[in-house]
């Protein structure tokens, strides 16, 4: 019943153990990243031996990355907004019981099964659609995409949230003459921004990272995302390991300091959003 | 009175409604007329009724990738939830129970791996895998491990596993962080009763840890199975498109896309794709089920 003091040491011991494995990676990647490709292939284990950011330069002047950065931004922020607004103002009408007609509850089930569905098995039909309303290859037709594959957690996690504010709310704001529009945008909206901030982190996580769906999508370098970009940087400077890295840090480590950042708001997502699913 | 209702129902529901039904559900539908169907993208369809199926199922090049890749797929999977929970449960029972400090920081930067593009996670992997370069065959050559331990992404005969391997510690934060506050919510009269009738951790953690925190045990690997099932993005940089060694890390996401949109040149057969995919929805879609039943009567008994 007594915890002895040997018990705790080893469980730390684990742990430092398991961090080690998690954190050496990046480690390594910042290592490769400021030592010159002689280096690198003469001396691979050493330390780099002074702090030369010649790689980045060359990863930002000569690879594309920027403008993957751009286009990252254009994609995941108009998914963003959109999700976000379609989900919020579906939530509400599922989640406030005065407005009631047949078959919401089926409706609502419809569209949360979407969550069960990988895109992964839609890219062929997805495909074919796309090139038949003319957005193959067009930012707008992989927002579209993202946008419907993330509204059923969106609005899950929404309605979940706004069917737990109080009536009274409403009540009294309706004593103040207020309509639906009003009600949805100065109670319900305000009231339910944690949730809106977790809808928002995990589209963002999704649709930023994704490979797959880009990679095939967006053939064009013009408009291509980040993780494609990245791959194709890999791709142009084979063998120069420290611009490889280099240009790797670039999409890493902005997205690490983000999360640390956000880090209580982000894990707390998380748990809200699993733990009720 | 309940028509102005009307009209603000069908205003807020039919956005979400009408993108989520055109670019997510009506594309299942049209993914099943495509298994019939003879294609190359971009041009005429032509009907074939069966053929797609006859082709993956019957054809022996195909139906020995198609089986090998469900083979392997299992594989990784089975290796990657059982090692995540396994560690998960152990961390977060241990940190929760003890009150150790640290708690937080451990979980952050065990969470870190899922917000990077899992693709950066296999650049840097094959950097540290790589033979000539790479920390870990330094560290085996120095340690003087068996030959069946060094060069393992290059040999059919390991490379699954240290996939698999990579994955458990990339994917470890998602469960751990979880369980952790799963396990927090329990109350901790029962724990502390418990221990006074003599239980120790491991009958504690079997017996009272686990059997509370089931229905959120089997909603988060529900969740990571349809996370992983259709793996892609690892493999894929790591071991090329054609799932090598000798097919030997050949999973069904990397098998789909290279049925599909064929090899770097090209000469894809969509119809066969579409096949795999209806394949990979019905599995899906059984795990989906039985999840949801498993978590019904668990939580009907949990409340009784």
């Amino acid at each position: 019943m007594r915890r002895t003091r040997a018990d705790t040491i080893v469980i730390y011991i684990l742990t430092v153990a398991i961090i080690l494995i998690v954190v050496y990676p990046l480690f390594i990647s910042l290592n490769v990243s400021l030592k010159d490709n002689r280096d690198i292939i003469t001396k691979p284990m050493a330390l780099a031996s002074k702090l030369k950011f010649d790689n980045y330069k060359n990863a930002i002047m000569k690879g594309n990355l920027l403008t993957s950065y751009k286009n990252s931004f254009i994609i995941t922020g108009c998914t963003l907004v959109s999700v976000i607004a379609l989900s919020s103002m579906a939530s509400y009408i599922f989640a406030r019981s005065h407005f009631s007609f047949r078959l919401k509850n089926v409706l609502f089930f419809y569209v949360i099964l979407g969550m069960m569905i990988p895109v992964a098995v839609l890219l062929i039909p997805l495909f074919k659609m796309l090139n038949f309303m003319g957005l193959y290859n067009t930012r707008i037709g992989v927002i579209m995409v993202y946008t419907a594959k993330s509204i059923p957690f969106a609005t899950f996690i929404l309605t979940d949230f706004m069917r737990s504010i109080q009536a009274d709310f409403f009540e009294a704001a309706e004593m103040d003459g207020a309509k639906e529009l009003a009600k949805f945008i100065r109670i319900a909206v305000p009231l339910v921004m944690p949730a809106i901030a977790t809808a928002a982190i995990f589209t963002f996580r999704d649709v930023w990272n994704d490979f797959f769906m880009p990679l095939i999508f967006l053939r064009d370098p013009r408009i291509q995302t980040l993780p494609v970009g990245l791959s194709r940087f890999m791709g142009q400077f084979e063998n120069q390991w420290g611009i490889l890295y280099a240009g790797l840090n670039l999409v890493i480590f902005p997205l690490l300091l983000m999360y640390y950042l956000l880090s209580k708001q982000f894990i707390k997502g998380l748990t809200s959003g699993a733990l009720k699913a | 009175m309940r028509r102005r209702n009307g009209t603000f129902v069908v205003l807020f529901l039919l956005p979400a409604l009408f993108i989520y039904s055109t670019f997510f559900v009506f594309p299942i539908i049209l993914g099943f007329r495509v298994t019939f169907y003879k294609s190359v993208f971009g041009f005429l369809d032509q009907y074939v009724g069966w053929q797609n199926f006859t082709l993956l199922f019957g054809a022996e090049t195909f139906r020995n990738q198609f089986f090998n890749a469900i083979k392997n797929n299992f594989i990784f999977l089975g290796i990657s939830l059982i090692g995540t929970n396994i560690l998960g449960l152990t961390f977060a029972f241990l940190f929760s129970t003890r009150k150790l400090r640290g708690a937080g920081a451990f979980r952050n930067i065990l969470f870190s791996p899922q917000i990077i593009p899992i693709i950066t996670v296999g650049y840097i992997s094959s950097l540290i895998f790589n033979p000539s370069l790479g920390t870990y065959d330094k560290i085996a050559g120095f340690l003087h491990f068996p030959d069946l331990f060094v060069n393992v992404l290059g040999k059919p005969n390991t490379a699954l596993y240290t996939i698999s391997i990579i994955e458990i510690l990339r994917l470890l934060g998602f469960p751990l962080t979880i369980y952790y506050v799963a396990i927090n919510d329990i109350p901790t009269d029962i724990i502390a009763a418990s221990r006074i009738d003599g239980a120790n951790d491991f009958r504690i953690l079997l017996h009272i840890v686990l059997a509370m925190i089931s229905p959120i045990l089997i909603t988060t690997n529900v969740l990571m199975f349809i996370g992983s099932f259709i793996y892609f993005d690892l493999i894929y940089i790591m071991q090329g498109y054609l799932g090598g060694p000798a097919f030997s890390t050949d999973v069904l996401g990397v098998f789909f896309y290279r049925t599909t949109f064929g090899g770097h040149h090209g000469g894809g057969d969509p119809g066969i794709g579409a096949v795999i995919s209806m394949c990979m929805l019905l599995i899906l879609a059984i795990v989906a089920i039985v999840g949801m039943l498993m978590q019904r009567t668990l939580r009907r008994r949990l409340s009784l």
